[in-house]
C-alpha cells in the first residue's frame, strides 16, 4: 500500500489542465492551455494563450509560471479507529499456511492528541507553443504537502502527504509531462479520476492520483455545431501506485504489464459526464515468498462513473432564487481486485493469496454526491458525502487436516464533510471545514458471525490560500 | 486413570530431559470461553507442554509441536462438537484429550484482539460475537502484519 494520507490539496491544481472533455467554462483555464491562441489579433504572440504568458526566448515557447500554498491548522478528534491484523496460521496442509484477518479496536489518542498544523505547498511552470500536429506543451508541478503530527509515542513529527512509495522525495514531482496534440508522457493524473473528489478541501471517497503515463486522448468539440463537446482517452499508467498490499496476505512481485485505463467524457456548457475503467495487474509472491507455494497472476479491474451539473438557481427556481450559482457532483466507482481505485482508507488488500498460491480478489464500493453553493463571486460553501464498503476474504482452507478455516470481513464506512471558503482578495482565500466519520467493520470466521465494530469521530480545519 | 498414569510419565519424563539437556520444557495453559473456539498451536522445533481448555458450542483445537518433547492436553466441553488435530514429531510425544459434550454454559469472552511475545512464542486472540480465534506461533512461523487507516 502507498499508503499516503492525503488531508489536503489545491484541487483546482491538480484538474486545471486537461485535455478531455469539460465544461466550456473551463476552456478560459483549460481550454486555452490545449488550444490555439484565443486572441490572434493581440500583438504579443503569447497573449492569447491567457494572463500571465510571456515569450520564452526565440524558442518559440509560451511559458507561465504559478504557485499555490496553503497553511492549515486541523484537529482530529479520533481516539480509536478500525486496525486490522493480517496473519497467516500455520497449517500442516499448506505450507504456507492459512490467511486470517482480525479487527480490533485501536487506540490513536496518542497521535490525535493535540491540533496539528501543515502546508501545502505547489510551484508549476507550464510550456508552449503551437506545431503542425497540434499544441506541444510541457507542464511540471513540484508539491510538498504534509503535517506536523504527534506518532504513537506521543513525539512531534512531520509525516508527508503526498509521499509516494514512503518517499517525500518523490512525491516532490506531483505532475511533469509533456504532450503534443493527444499524446501525453510523464506523470500525470490518471484518467480513472473524475475531476475532483467533491468540492470540499480534503479528499472524499475518490480516487485522484498522479501517475508515471502514457495516453493518449481524442477529443471532439463543438459536436454538430453545438457548444458540446466529447472525448475519448486510452492510458497505460503505473501500477505500481495502486497496490494494495501489507506484504502477507497480498504482496506484489514485479509486474510486467501497466495498468490499462480508458476513459470516455461529453462535456456541455453545464454538464459533464464521465465514464472510466482500468484493469491492474496482480502478481502474487506472498506465498511463494514464505513458503514456495505457486504464484499466481491475474487481473484486478475498476470501473466508475460521474456526472457534474453547473447551474444558475435562477433557472431553476425562477428570479426569487436569487443571483447564486451552484453545481453538483455524483461519482461511483466499484473495484474488484484493484482497491486503490477506490480512492478510501487503507481497510483492505487488493487480495487474498491462499496457502495453495490461489488468489481471491477483494471487492468494494465507493461513490461521493458533492454540492457547492456560490453565495456571493468570493463567499462559497460546500457539502459532501462519501460512503465507501469492501469485502475481503479468503476461501475455505485446513489448519490440520479436519479442521476447515476462511473468513470475511466487511468495512463500511461513510464521511459527511461541509466546508466554507472566503476569497478576501484576488489570489487569497480563507476557509474551514469539518467532518464527520463513520465506520464500522464485521467478520464471519469459518461460517460464524463475529461481532460489528464501529467507530465515529469528527474532524475540523481552518487554512488561509494563496494562489497564482 | 489412565489419563493420570500417561501424566506421570510425562513429568518423570520431563525431568529427566531437563536435567539431561539444557533445553527447558516451556509450558503454558490457554482457556477459550467463546461459542466457537478454535485454537493453533504451532510452537515451532521448541519442547513444549501446552494445554488448552475450550468451554463453547463448538471447540476446534490444532496441535503441531516439533521440539524434542511434545506435550499437549487439550479439554474441551462442548454444546455440539469437539475436535482436536494433534501432530507431534519430537523424541518424546504425549498427548491428552478429554471431550465432553452436551455441557450448557457458555460463559463468553471479552471482545477484542491482542498479541503478544510470550517465553514460548507469538500469542495472538481474537475475541468477537461468538469467535475465538487464538494462536501460539513459533519464531519461524509467526507472520503478522497491521494496516488500517491512519491518523
Amino acid at each position: 500500500m502507498r499508503g499516503a494520507k492525503a488531508l489536503f490539496a489545491a484541487v483546482g491544481a491538480i484538474c486545471a489542465i486537461a485535455p478531455a472533455a469539460g465544461f466550456a467554462a473551463d476552456a478560459s483555464a483549460a481550454g486555452a492551455v490545449a488550444g490555439a491562441p484565443q486572441d490572434k489579433n493581440k500583438t504579443s504572440e503569447c497573449a492569447g494563450y491567457g494572463a500571465g504568458f510571456f515569450k520564452l526566448g526565440d524558442s518559440g515557447f509560451c511559458g507561465k509560471a504559478g504557485y499555490d500554498v496553503m497553511g492549515f491548522a486541523a484537529k482530529d478528534f479520533a481516539t480509536h479507529d478500525i486496525g486490522l491484523v493480517g496473519q497467516r496460521l500455520p497449517s500442516s496442509v499448506y505450507a504456507a499456511g492459512v490467511p486470517i484477518l482480525y479487527y480490533y479496536d485501536k487506540n490513536f489518542s496518542k497521535q490525535t492528541s493535540d491540533p496539528y498544523p501543515g502546508v501545502d505547498a505547489q510551484v508549476n511552470f507550464v510550456a508552449m507553443r503551437q506545431t503542425d500536429y497540434g499544441a506541444f506543451i510541457g507542464y511540471v508541478n513540484l508539491r510538498a504537502a504534509g503535517q506536523l503530527q504527534d506518532n504513537e509515542s506521543g513525539d512531534m513529527r512531520y509525516v508527508a502527504n503526498n509521499a509516494v512509495n514512503g518517499s517525500a522525495l518523490q512525491g516532490l514531482v506531483d505532475q511533469a509531462w509533456v504532450r503534443l496534440g493527444g499524446l501525453e508522457v510523464g506523470i500525470q493524473p490518471s484518467m480513472f479520476g473524475f475531476a475532483r473528489w467533491g468540492y470540499s478541501i480534503s479528499p472524499g471517497y475518490s480516487s485522484l492520483v498522479n501517475t508515471p503515463a502514457v495516453s493518449y486522448t481524442y477529443r471532439v468539440d463543438n459536436v454538430a455545431g453545438s457548444n458540446n463537446s466529447v472525448s475519448a482517452s486510452i492510458a497505460l499508467e503505473d501500477g505500481d501506485r495502486r497496490d494494495m498490499e501489507d506484504g502477507l496476505l497480498a504482496a506484489y512481485g514485479q509486474t510486467y504489464r501497466p495498468d490499462v485505463v480508458a476513459q470516455a467524457r461529453f462535456g456541455t456548457p453545464n454538464l459533464l459526464l464521465h465514464v472510466g475503467g482500468a484493469l491492474h495487474e496482480i502478481h502474487d509472491v506472498a506465498a511463494w515468498d514464505c513458503c514456495y507455494s505457486p504464484d499466481h497472476t491475474l487481473w484486478g479491474a475498476a470501473a466508475t462513473a460521474g456526472g457534474e451539473y453547473r447551474f444558475k438557481w435562477s433557472n431553476v427556481f425562477g428570479p426569487a432564487a436569487g443571483d447564486t450559482y451552484g453545481r453538483l457532483l455524483l461519482q461511483v466507482a466499484a473495484a474488484r481486485g484493484a482497491i486503490a481505485y477506490l480512492g478510501i482508507p487503507f481497510f483492505a488488500t487488493d487480495y487474498v493469496v491462499g496457502g495453495d498460491g490461489d488468489l481471491k480478489e477483494t471487492t468494494g464500493y465507493s461513490a461521493v454526491a458533492s454540492y457547492e453553493h456560490l453565495w456571493t463571486p468570493t463567499v462559497k460553501s460546500s457539502i459532501t458525502y462519501s460512503v465507501f464498503g469492501t469485502s475481503e476474504a479468503s476461501d475455505m482452507e485446513l489448519l490440520g487436516p479436519s479442521e476447515p478455516m476462511w473468513f470475511d470481513v466487511k468495512v463500511r464506512g461513510a464521511l459527511l464533510q461541509g466546508g466554507v471558503e472566503d476569497m478576501i482578495q484576488p489570489g487569497l482565500t480563507i476557509g474551514a471545514e469539518a467532518g464527520y466519520t463513520w465506520t464500522t467493520a464485521t467478520g464471519n470466521y469459518a461460517g460464524a458471525s463475529s461481532a460489528p465494530l464501529s467507530v465515529s469521530f469528527p474532524n475540523v480545519a481552518a487554512y488561509v490560500r494563496k494562489f497564482f | 486413570m489412565l489419563r493420570m498414569l500417561v501424566l506421570s510419565g510425562l513429568v518423570v519424563g520431563a525431568s529427566g530431559a531437563a536435567s539431561a539437556d539444557p533445553l527447558q520444557i516451556q509450558s503454558t495453559t490457554l482457556t477459550q470461553s467463546n461459542v466457537h473456539n478454535y485454537a493453533l498451536i504451532a510452537p515451532g522445533s521448541v519442547s513444549t507442554e501446552i494445554t488448552v481448555n475450550q468451554t463453547g458450542a463448538d471447540n476446534n483445537t490444532v496441535v503441531d509441536q516439533s521440539g524434542e518433547i511434545n506435550v499437549a492436553e487439550v479439554n474441551q466441553r462442548a454444546k455440539n462438537a469437539n475436535n482436536s488435530d494433534i501432530n507431534q514429531v519430537g523424541a518424546i510425544n504425549i498427548a491428552a484429550v478429554t471431550q465432553q459434550y452436551n455441557f450448557g454454559g457458555i460463559p463468553g469472552a471479552t471482545p477484542g484482539y491482542s498479541g503478544q511475545q510470550t517465553n514460548i512464542g507469538f500469542l495472538s486472540e481474537f475475541n468477537s460475537g461468538g469467535v475465538s480465534i487464538l494462536a501460539l506461533t513459533g519464531p519461524g512461523n509467526t507472520l503478522i502484519s497491521s494496516f488500517g487507516r491512519t491518523h
